[in-house]
């Protein structure tokens, strides 16, 4: 028994740690929202807005790193490392707030590509930073960094017993027209999605195009049913541009692009490996909710300590104290949640998906919470986009929503247990 | 990291299940199958027999050297024991504060007459401890106190005078240890002793009275020129140095606070019987269920955190002040399970039963081993490192 991490894993943390605190301050994260963000009130002044260029440092920076491979395995260009080895480095990219579908491409696709083979060859790219993959889980669809990705994959949970999933390989078309998970519902079609952007390599057909259907499967992701990952093969997004503006997003530094209508093609992998990518991705999103709580009380921190109100720092009275508190107690006991989870991950144990459901319902719930009391030790200055924290606190209440909310979790987890 | 138990582990585990489950049949069966609350005269005196059942073979200390009665676990099988006992359904140690509070101190402080004598009494339940901090005017401000140890040379002894007050299992209990004010010019934390006080002293009253739950798990003692000779236990009464009772009574506060007092096997057992409980009575309420989860996560978390702290102290990095997040996080999760249990049964929880019961006295948590409110200006201040004034 030892829970604690060894050292090579702390040392990749404290690299990628140092090189995202010189390379993704706020300013670079900033520079990440749309143009027509100044207008609305970012941060004047000195330094205040960094050259866009520098977004693309960040991510070259990873790339060269090799973090960008890090969970890919070895024979496809990557680092063959597991859950125990990354998760520190996820949680230090929700510290940073990384402008870029890391989780999603590094974590989720690319290794869940090489898994099936890479049949559309995109591993080395994505592993060396030239291109950007993102995924959609449990039929959202709503793209993170959609206007830049290039490979997009759908994961989806089909209910139903274990074992009645289709065969490897097998036909998507059959797969998805067979399940009814809502790709065949209502909903805009291709020739109606206006002026759209299309994602991925080629162009919008005519055949088997999927839209929007049913809401998350909330309630069937227990022990029963099965995994499916599956490309999309070409998509129309919708909103104006493909691209929503400010007003339209809670975090325009996401960049998110809404699927209107997609065509899903090759299935990707086995269920096993879909499986998988689904609890590395809400793992990944887990640690990032982590890291942004603790960006977010540091801020917090430092800020009650200085501000000065009655002739004393506001840091020391009890009330601002109690909540500060809370917001440390949730997230001290949801790293342990989250790093255990990466644990049973990486050993492949029985519980694993139950562990993932454990810390992704904790995190959730904890950096929501550390962003509200966070906001309210802030008190006006907190509610300006002058100031940073609602650059963190918009993250972390996306992030809570994304891959399984609470609730979702919390209910894969009474599946679990047998209720 | 490596979360699994080592084949040594797991046949301690194994010895300690099959012990419980034979001993603990055996014991019930030997009071008719009707165990009263350890909080309560008739109840005490059974809960002293399962000590004793304990004691003898060496499961009522496991940490402790041999030496003491104990088995010199390590802290990973004391978590083990722990696990086991709250699963087996065992009862809540009346010895706690004796086993947990004060027997740290003593390993810590106590000259070599006094472990010997102390501790192995301890663990037998042949004494049996409360703890002497809180009086009527010194809760949370433990450092106000005023009960008065005043020194006489001539009969080699102190004179005690004072009270305390919310003393747990003291009308029961045949030893108090405590802080006493020995230097009468003393404000605050200075001036103050730690004494070990046998409670059959002339001059000692102890008057039980009513806790929230019915029994009468707490007393008031009452010292009125009670004389405390030096030669009352073998190494003398004095804990530490005369005068450093503060800083030897802080020792036990952080055990109170951390993992020691309430480990996390007592949680995972409760969460467990939510779990449980609420299978048994079919209730279909999503919303229901959904607390069930959280109180069962929550004990999960607890686990992971204990063995991420256990490993941090083992190689050097101890929790320090952060056990005020231990305490914070076990006596408000114990609260969440108790209610969401009583919500599970409905109008059925009015009538006195384990859940009931057990709510009563999870209320309890947030207030003692130092109040909830305590526990976060610690946190805030020494751990997050806001002024303090």
């Amino acid at each position: 028994m030892r829970f604690a991490f060894d050292a090579d894993q702390l040392a990749l943390r404290d690299a990628v740690r140092d090189l995202l605190a010189k390379e993704c301050p706020p300013e670079v994260v900033r520079a990440a929202w749309p143009d027509g963000t100044d207008a609305l009130g970012a941060r004047k002044g000195e330094g205040a807005r960094a050259d866009a260029a520098r977004l693309d440092r960040v991510w070259i920076a990873l790339a060269e790193m090799g973090v960008l491979g890090v969970a890919t395995s070895e024979a496809h260009g990557g680092l063959g490392m597991t859950p125990l080895d990354w998760v520190l480095v996820a949680e230090e990219t929700g510290y940073a707030a990384v402008p870029q579908p890391f989780v999603e491409t590094a974590l989720v696709v690319a290794p869940l590509a090489a898994a099936a083979d890479d049949p559309h060859g995109v591993v080395a790219d994505l592993v060396a930073g030239n291109r950007l993959a993102s995924a959609l889980p449990l039929g959202t669809s709503h793209v993170p960094w959609g206007d830049r990705v290039t490979y997009l994959v759908r994961l989806d949970h089909r209910p139903g017993p274990a074992g009645a999933a289709p065969a490897r390989g097998g036909s998507a078309d059959t797969a998805l027209g067979s399940a009814g998970d809502g790709s065949a519902g209502a909903g805009p079609d291709a020739s109606s999605a206006g002026t759209a952007a299309v994602v991925g390599r080629a162009g919008v057909g005519s055949a088997g195009v999927g839209s929007v259907g049913a809401g998350p499967d909330v309630g069937s992701a227990g022990l029963g049913g099965t995994w499916v990952a599956s490309r999309v093969d070409a998509g129309v997004t919708i909103g104006p541009e493909g691209r929503r503006d400010l007003a339209d997003v809670l975090d325009p530094g996401r960049h998110v692009v809404t699927l209107g209508a997609w065509r899903s093609a090759d299935q990707l992998g086995g269920p096993g490996d879909a499986a998988a990518a689904f609890d590395r991705g809400a793992l990944a999103v887990a640690a990032q909710l982590v890291g942004l709580g603790r960006r977010m009380l540091d801020l917090t921190v430092g800020y009650v300590v200085e501000r000065r109100q009655f002739g004393v720092p506001i840091g020391s009275f009890q009330a601002v104290k109690h909540h500060l508190a809370d917001a440390a107690l949730r997230l001290e006991f949801a790293a342990p949640a989250v790093y255990g989870a990466a644990w049973s991950l990486a050993c492949g144990q029985p519980s694993a998906a139950r562990d993932v459901s454990v810390a992704k319902a904790l995190a959730s719930d904890a950096a929501r919470l550390t962003g509200r009391i966070a906001l309210q030790g802030h008190g006006a200055i907190g509610y300006t986009t002058e100031y940073d924290l609602h650059l963190y606190l918009k993250r972390a209440e996306v992030l809570a929503r994304s891959w399984g909310d609470a609730a979702w979790h919390r209910d894969r987890v009474a599946s679990h247990l047998g209720i | 990291m490596d979360l699994t138990w080592s084949e040594g582990e797991e046949a301690f585990r194994a010895e300690a299940r099959a012990w419980l489950e034979a001993n603990l049949a055996a014991w019930r069966d030997s009071h008719d199958g009707r165990i009263l609350s350890g909080d309560t005269a008739e109840g005490f005196a059974q809960h002293r027999d399962w000590e004793r059942m304990l004691a003898a073979d060496r499961w009522a200390v496991v940490s402790w050297p041999e030496e003491h009665g104990g088995r010199a676990a390590s802290r990973w099988e004391w978590l083990i024991f722990e696990e086991e006992y709250y699963r087996a359904g065992a009862p809540p140690r009346i010895t706690q504060n004796g086993i947990f509070l004060l027997a740290p101190t003593v390993f810590e402080f106590g000259n070599a007459e006094q472990r010997a004598h102390v501790l192995g009494r301890m663990a037998r339940a042949e004494d049996l401890w409360c703890q002497g901090w809180s009086e009527p005017n010194a809760g949370s401000d433990l450092a106000s106190l005023t009960c008065r140890a005043r020194r006489d040379d001539d009969r080699g002894g102190w004179v005690l005078d004072g009270q305390k007050t919310w003393t747990t299992r003291g009308a029961f209990c045949t030893h108090l240890f405590g802080l006493f004010r020995t230097d009468p010019d003393s404000e605050r934390h200075r001036g103050l002793t730690y004494l070990l006080v046998p409670l059959d002293l002339d001059g000692v009253t102890v008057r039980g009275f009513g806790r929230l739950d019915g029994d009468e798990g707490f007393a008031e003692v009452f010292f009125d020129g009670a004389f405390l000779p030096d030669d009352a236990l073998p190494g003398g009464p004095v804990l530490g140095g005369v005068g450093e009772g503060w800083s030897v009574a802080m020792a036990t506060t952080s055990s109170e606070r951390g993992l020691t007092l309430r480990s996390p096997g007592r949680f995972t057992a409760t969460a467990d019987r939510l779990v449980d409980l609420y299978r048994e009575h079919g209730r279909d309420d999503p919303r229901l269920r959904d607390r069930v989860v959280q109180g069962w996560m929550e004990a999960e978390a607890y686990r992971l955190q204990t063995l991420r702290t256990v490993t941090d102290d083992a190689e050097g990095r101890p929790a320090g002040a952060r056990s005020s997040f231990t305490k914070l996080w076990w006596s408000e999760l114990d609260v969440a399970l108790h209610e969401t249990a009583l919500d599970v049964l409905g109008p059925a929880a009015e009538l006195d039963g384990p859940w009931t019961k057990g709510w009563q006295f999870a209320l309890s948590g947030p207030i003692y081993a130092g109040t909830n409110e305590i526990q976060r200006n610690i946190a805030a201040e020494r751990v997050l490192g806001l002024p303090r004034k």
